[in-house]
């Protein structure tokens, strides 16, 4: 390859490396004023601050201005805050700052999980409290145009501590499914989650291109591959028979919920390092999910819906009003189902409309690419981002048994994630499809909310069909809803899943045929 | 051979937009493909890239069929489309990274690839900028930049120059000047003139139809066997016919186009067969006999009379002339 003086002109060639302001180079750029920033980090210390005398007052049982349940949406508020602001600052000292507070949040967060003695609600706040430390830990590692990494070593560190913890918690849940004590499954489970999280990020704070990331991915995608067929063939054994040593309550809570983690983290890893073209798509897709509005506006206004339908959840319980199975007073809510209408489509509709308006699909498919790997790329970037919406009201049920009793059953929720998977599956396949046939992004979001609002109609019809006609039970087993309903008592039912799993299978393949009729148009 | 194109035709629905076109291209080679807009450039560019199937005929491309094997195809080829498509929200770096590991880079040449394009391309002050907010000069340098990430043998540049400033267009020439060494290009522009100066072979599209497809060799002799002898005089004419014949044959100074000029002067056109250079004789005897002779030089019809020419044929004789 020749130097790159070579092409030069003479007078190109004299001119220094440096931009000058008369000279044919770029606009020049001034690096962005970090008073921005640090009001921002500022302001999320008095929010963290007065969350967390609120959540301290509430565990107490005191009264306190606000609520221990508004305290922790001004706690979690207050965190994301500082998380923005130790990713922005330039300032050594401060973001050596931050990481003493991440260590701090780190160990205490986690020292917390093993006090027995402290309510169960103190012990979540201990949880979140040391998630959100990681990105605090992290921020230190970061390079900058304007400065070097502070701390090189912490990245290693952090993964060492992940494995670390996601080994203690996968150990312990296999200890304890060999004695069946589903009960105490929440610690390791944290455990493991905390571990994992840890270990992931750091995975994606180093990114593709990093040869330490790329390493311990691969060995944690072979060693989650591996956990998951032992925990598999475990189970299966079990279930035949051979193993009759395992406690009663063995089927959910010890040997497939271990096959799940181990296959979420593996998967996880070979997503974040695979170089396969599907999941270059879906990586992309997924940043560019957050360098637009529409992703904060969507994740913002479906935590506000969340929570809106929790306080609702909460007056009802405080009532004393809630039959089981207690969780659809929570997920079946008008305002929250309505803000799900809406956020499938704002999710889905860039996604290959932009491309066609924009062009980039014309270069993107001249590069070794196939339709398949670009549209099960988006699909896969979408579902995510539409997993990722339930985060904040999974984070709530955190709360709850601050605000009401501990006796709380959470298996509920287990099938109810394996529902809303499918479910979320087809609605961001139809999403996907519609974006495939439109150049036009309000086009697709439009024919999308109308897709969603047509897959909520069988829901409302069924019932008045129900009684009279045999098309009840066929509306009951497409409607979304009622697949949810049955889940969240606890009953998974393959049938309900059945009418989302095709859906997403047929629209993914017409979205495939949708790019490629560029070629017989 | 890099491309071999056979019998190449494109229907959009009733539209032919490339007609029976066949085309060779060696390795190494620099082509430049020249025609009006809508002439079918953008077309073929995209059926050798494989993006769009063509209606009928065969391209092999370094021996892989398009339609067959457009991965191997895709692997490639490095493409420049005409519109520079880039995602506005992404940093120059990050696109490349990107486009990098979509063309399967390995990860160990990833960064040394990419700073290398960046320094060719000379992008090296806007590589934390974002795509969307540069300008069309340094979009150019950023998709010619994705073209060479993977080191293709074939680069295929949609009007690479479109839009540049004239600074910026020289810069680019120089590029693909250097670049015509290790790799064959194929390039579209409407402007003949720099051209000229850079490609070893000229291929004209005109409605679709090859008419025109030389290497830049040919096309010199070509223009050397027709030269033409401009003249501007003042003065009687029977004199300056004589003189001319004196100096040329007979039959070629029958065949002088004269036109009128503002000033009362006449230029005249005298087409003159081989190596025949009458201009000190004619100065000669044009001021023994007494005429006025203000200019004189001798004319090589340019790569633009040549596509005037074409232009000015009509579709049918060049249906004639691609199937005969």
């Amino acid at each position: 390859m020749a130097e790159s003086n070579e092409i030069l002109s003479p007078t190109q060639a004299a001119e220094s490396p440096e931009p000058r302001l008369d000279g044919p180079g770029p606009s020049q750029m001034i690096e962005d004023e970090l008073a921005m920033p640090r009001m921002v980090g500022i302001a999320s210390v008095m929010a963290l601050i007065i969350g967390f005398v609120a959540v301290g007052f509430g565990l107490q049982d005191r009264s306190f201005a606000i609520g221990p349940g508004l305290g922790l949406l001004f706690m979690i508020a207050g965190l994301t805050g500082l998380v923005v602001h130790a990713f922005m600052e330039e300032d050594t000292t401060l973001r050596l700052a931050f990481f003493g507070a991440g260590v701090v949040g780190a160990l205490a967060g986690t020292g917390v999980l093993f006090l027995s003695d402290w309510s169960v609600a103190g012990r979540a706040l201990g949880a979140i409290i040391a998630f959100v430390a990681l990105p605090l830990l992290l921020s230190v590692a970061r390079g900058s145009s304007a400065q070097q990494p502070v701390l090189g070593f912490v990245p290693r560190g952090l993964l060492i501590a992940g494995i670390a913890l996601l080994t203690i918690g996968l150990a312990w849940l296999f200890r304890l499914s060999e004695r069946g004590e589903f009960e105490n499954i929440g610690l390791p489970l944290v455990l493991a989650a905390l571990g994992g999280a840890y270990f992931l990020g750091v995975l994606g704070f180093l990114g593709w291109e990093s040869e330490l990331g790329n390493r311990c991915g691969w060995v944690a995608t072979l060693v989650g591959l591996a956990i998951a067929l032992v925990a598999l063939a475990r189970s299966l054994a079990h279930e035949a028979g051979w193993w009759p040593a395992l406690g009663s309550a063995y089927f959910v809570p010890g040997g497939y919920l271990i096959v799940l983690v181990s296959l979420l983290i593996a998967g996880a890893s070979y997503a974040t390092v695979s170089d396969r073209p599907t999941l270059v798509v879906a990586r992309r897709e997924l940043e560019s999910f957050f360098y637009s509005p529409i992703a904060y506006f969507v994740l913002i206004s479906f935590a506000l819906a969340t929570w809106f339908s929790y306080q609702n959840f909460l007056g009802n319980l405080a009532e004393g009003r809630v039959l089981e199975p207690i969780l659809n007073y929570y997920v079946i809510e008008l305002f929250l189902i309505i803000c799900l209408l809406f956020s499938v489509p704002l999710i889905t509709m860039r996604l290959l409309s932009e491309e066609m308006r924009a062009g980039t699909l014309e270069v993107l498919l001249t590069a070794p690419v196939d339709e398949t790997a670009v549209v099960l790329g988006k699909f896969l970037a979408a579902f995510i981002m539409f997993m990722s919406l339930w985060l904040p009201f999974a984070l709530y049920l955190l709360s709850l048994p601050v605000a009401a009793q501990p006796g709380f059953d959470f298996r509920p929720l287990l099938s109810f994630a394996v529902v809303l998977s499918a479910t979320g599956a087809g609605f961001v396949a139809m999403g996907l499809l519609f974006s495939a046939v439109s150049s036009n992004q309000l086009v697709a979001g439009a024919l999308t909310l109308v897709g969603m609002i047509g897959l909520l109609v069988p829901y409302i019809l069924q019932f008045r069909l129900m009684e009279t006609s045999g098309w009840g039970t066929v509306l009951n087993h497409i409607s979304f809803l009622s697949g949810w309903e049955s889940a969240l008592e606890g009953k998974l039912i393959p049938r309900q899943l059945v009418f989302s799993l095709s859906l997403t299978v047929f629209c993914l393949f017409c979205a495939g045929k949708a790019l490629e009729s560029r070629k017989w148009k | 051979m890099m491309v071999d194109i056979q019998h190449l035709t494109k229907f959009f629905g009733p539209v032919l937009a490339v007609s029976d076109v066949s085309l060779r291209i060696e390795a190494n080679e620099i082509v430049g493909l020249l025609g009006n807009n809508g002439a079918g450039k953008s077309t073929l560019m995209r059926m050798l890239t494989t993006y769009l199937p063509a209606t009928s005929g065969r391209i092999m491309v370094d021996g892989f069929d398009v339609l067959t094997q457009s991965q191997d195809v895709r692997r490639r080829i490095g493409y420049l489309p005409e519109s520079i498509p880039l995602y506005p929200e992404m940093r120059v770096e990050e696109y490349l990274r990107y486009r990098a590991q979509l063309k399967g880079l390995e990860r160990s040449q990833v960064r040394s690839r990419i700073d290398n394009v960046l320094g060719r391309c000379r992008l090296m002050d806007v590589r934390r900028r974002l795509c969307g907010t540069l300008s069309k000069g340094f979009r150019q340098r950023v998709g010619l930049a994705d073209a060479l990430l993977a080191d293709p043998a074939l680069l295929i540049l949609d009007e690479p120059t479109d839009g540049l400033d004239p600074g910026q267009k020289q810069e680019a020439l120089a590029l693909l000047r250097d670049l015509g060494r290790e790799h064959t290009i194929l390039f579209s522009s409407h402007l003949l003139g720099e051209v000229e100066t850079l490609v070893s072979r000229v291929v004209i599209l005109r409605r679709g139809h090859l008419a025109l497809d030389k290497r830049i060799e040919e096309l010199r002799e070509e223009a050397n066997r027709e030269r033409t002898l401009r003249f501007e005089v003042r003065g009687e004419a029977k004199a300056v016919e004589a003189a001319l014949i004196a100096c040329a044959s007979a039959d070629a100074v029958k065949s002088v186009v004269y036109s009128q000029m503002p000033d009362g002067w006449t230029q005249g056109e005298l087409r003159l067969p081989g190596a025949m250079d009458p201009r000190e004789e004619l100065v000669r005897r044009m001021s023994t006999a007494g005429v006025g002779l203000r200019h004189i030089e001798f004319h090589r019809p340019s790569l633009q009379d040549r596509w005037n020419e074409i232009n000015n044929r009509d579709v049918a004789t060049l249906r004639q002339k691609t199937t005969a």
